[in-house]
């Protein structure tokens, strides 16, 4: 079953989309109390869930998926997206490379977790801003998204499926010079549109909780990065085991579980990144999710 | 103006202090809409600000004796971020004249502290013996944003300073070398004790002191013309492509003389008692677990 967060004339809603997937049915008209997803996510019951499923085959009527406005699924995200650095291992094995490091020892033994926060998460559509002068450098990479169920502490890896609500994409942004400058991939990755998350939230009844999702990223429809789920260093169960270790993750929380390498590393002509670029994310069994490169201004003083 | 939370059977409500320092008010009792001190500082004006503290003169009998009211942290479960500037403090002037020397081109190191909820003054600090080995304690003067703020130019972000309150931004530090950020070092449950006032820009000038104690010894003990980069710094920096929303918490980062300055370096054990304290705005004390 697939929710989504849209909006009709600006006014935000949550909705169920059609199992044919072209109407989306609005949960208020379908009798449920949620203004926000991340309210539903925080109350839904299993019985609710269950009846959504059947009301995604069955309900008729609804507004075509073309006429809404598309809006990531949790716009007011719970604070920041949680973050795993190389956690591909062709990614990794990538950067030792570049790097001319041992690639037998480019595999790391803990995750490294950081975090990339924002106000706002964009959505499918939603510009990916260019500042001439500031974010010249622009990155980017698909990445499954966890969208956690409940408030969650102390998960074994094989509960993880427990307190997973479901899945998303993001592609997750980033101004490499800003990550240099700072020693860190912090502020590079948290700029206003560099966290494109959606189109909709698959529930996590779906798959189960080893489930191998591929993924592919296009820049103007030229493929650029490619791998599948398999591929990660530390899985998924694993990932959510290790953070709720003695640390809460409330409902809502969202972790990105890692981006696999470039087809083309090493090349940074091939790799730049201009305004009028499309971006387009892919991971079967979720959906897409396309932005546009946009040229934005940078504060006036420019300094 | 002086704000705090006060708890009163099961129910918490934002409060401010009565001009003789006597009294809780609520602030609903002053008219003001507002649940929580971050709705406060995100949604409260410089007008509004300004009643307020004409209502308290003009009604000097609101509300109850500070002693019948229960405090909690001032953000007892913060909903906005909390954003660290990580090695912020110079140790002495030497390595601050080092630092002006170098500093075109150095930025601050930011990190992000993942909290559901906040420890109250005198509460417990947990160990858990099996994950964490190596605890530490880190005194942090803290600034609550003023409203949502984006493109805000550095000679105007003073002002974007709603109020200060204090932090011990509690830290494994053998969770940081394994993960190789201080990320979910600094973000397990309890890992935020917090002072129980928020007091307003106005009422403080800079430099504020910053001082912590383990059971009575004074280990920390600095004050802010030692950071490297300023709150007001770090709201231009961080607002400048991106809007950083009122009611978040940015802390300074901690002077020197944590525990792991300590040679050999002395971690936090059960049944210490450790106090972080920012003069003029207010103090957070706890037990070791």
């Amino acid at each position: 079953m697939k929710l989504l967060t849209y909006a009709l004339d600006g006014q935000e809603a949550v909705g169920l989309l059609s199992a044919d997937m072209r109407r989306v049915l609005p949960l208020k008209e379908l009798g449920y109390p949620w203004d926000t997803m991340q309210g539903l996510i925080e109350q839904i019951t299993p019985a609710q869930l269950e009846s959504l499923k059947a009301l995604a085959e069955s309900a008729e009527g609804g507004i075509p998926y073309e006429d809404v406005e598309k809006r990531s699924p949790i716009p007011e995200m719970r604070r920041d997206m949680i973050c795993i650095g190389f956690n591909f291992r062709n990614h990794a094995l990538e950067i030792a490379k570049l790097r001319g490091e041992d690639v037998k020892t480019a595999e790391i033994s803990y995750p490294i977790y950081f975090s990339k926060r924002t106000a706002r998460a964009t959505g499918e559509n939603d510009p990916i801003p260019y500042v001439p002068g500031y974010a010249e450098n622009l990155d980017c990479g698909v990445e499954v998204a966890v969208v956690i169920g409940r408030d969650a502490l102390n998960i074994s890896q094989e509960q993880a499926g427990s307190c997973i609500f479901g899945y998303t994409i993001i592609n997750d942004i980033c101004d490499t010079r800003l990550n240099k400058a700072y020693t860190q991939p912090f502020l590079g990755k948290s700029i206003d549109g560099y966290m494109p998350v959606g189109p909709w939230i698959v529930t996590g009844d779906e798959f189960p909780p080893d489930h191998r999702f591929p993924m592919r990223l296009y820049v103007n429809e030229k493929l650029r990065q490619e791998g599948t789920t398999d591929d990660l260093v530390f899985s998924i169960p694993y990932i959510v085991s290790e953070l709720t270790r003695n640390m809460t993750l409330k409902a809502g929380t969202m972790i990105a579980t890692g981006s696999p390498a470039n087809l083309d590393a090493g090349d940074p002509e091939k790799l730049k990144l201009l305004p009028g670029d499309v971006i387009r994310c892919e991971i079967d069994g979720i959906g897409s999710l396309t932005n546009v490169v946009t040229a934005c201004r940078d504060r006036e003083d420019g300094k | 103006m002086r704000y705090v939370m006060c708890a009163d059977r099961g129910r918490a409500y934002p409060a401010v202090i009565s001009a003789d320092g006597a009294r809780a008010v609520a602030l609903s009792e002053a008219g003001l809409p507002y649940q929580n001190l971050e709705e406060l500082a995100r949604f409260s004006d410089d007008g509004e600000q300004t009643a307020l503290k004409e209502w308290l003169e003009a009604n000097c009998r609101a509300g109850i004796p500070l002693t019948q009211v229960t405090l909690l942290p001032a953000i007892p479960a913060p909903t906005q971020e909390i954003l660290v500037m990580e090695n912020n403090f110079v140790k002495d002037e030497e390595e601050m004249a080092a630092f002006e020397t170098a500093k075109t081109g150095l930025l601050p190191t930011y990190y992000y502290k993942k909290a559901t909820m906040a420890n109250v003054d005198g509460g417990r600090i947990p160990t858990y013996p099996g994950h964490v080995a190596e605890l530490d304690y880190q005194a942090e003067l803290c600034a609550v944003v003023a409203g949502d703020v984006y493109q805000c130019p550095p000679e105007e972000a003073q002002k974007r300073i709603f109020g200060y309150t204090i932090i011990n931004n509690v830290i494994a530090r053998d969770l940081t070398r394994r993960h190789r950020r201080p990320y979910i070092a600094t973000s397990l449950d309890g890992f935020l004790p917090m002072c129980s006032y928020l007091v307003t820009r106005d009422e403080i000038t800079e430099p504020i002191r910053i001082r912590s104690y383990v059971n009575g010894v004074l280990c920390q003990d600095d004050d802010t013309s030692h950071a490297k980069f300023s709150f007001a710094y770090a709201i231009a920096d961080l607002s400048r492509i991106s809007v950083l929303r009122g009611g978040s918490i940015l802390t300074l980062g901690t002077p020197y003389g944590s525990g792991c300055h300590q040679v050999p370096p002395r971690w936090l054990r059960s049944g210490d008692i450790v106090t972080c304290e920012a003069v003029g705005i207010g103090s957070v004390t706890s037990v070791v677990e």
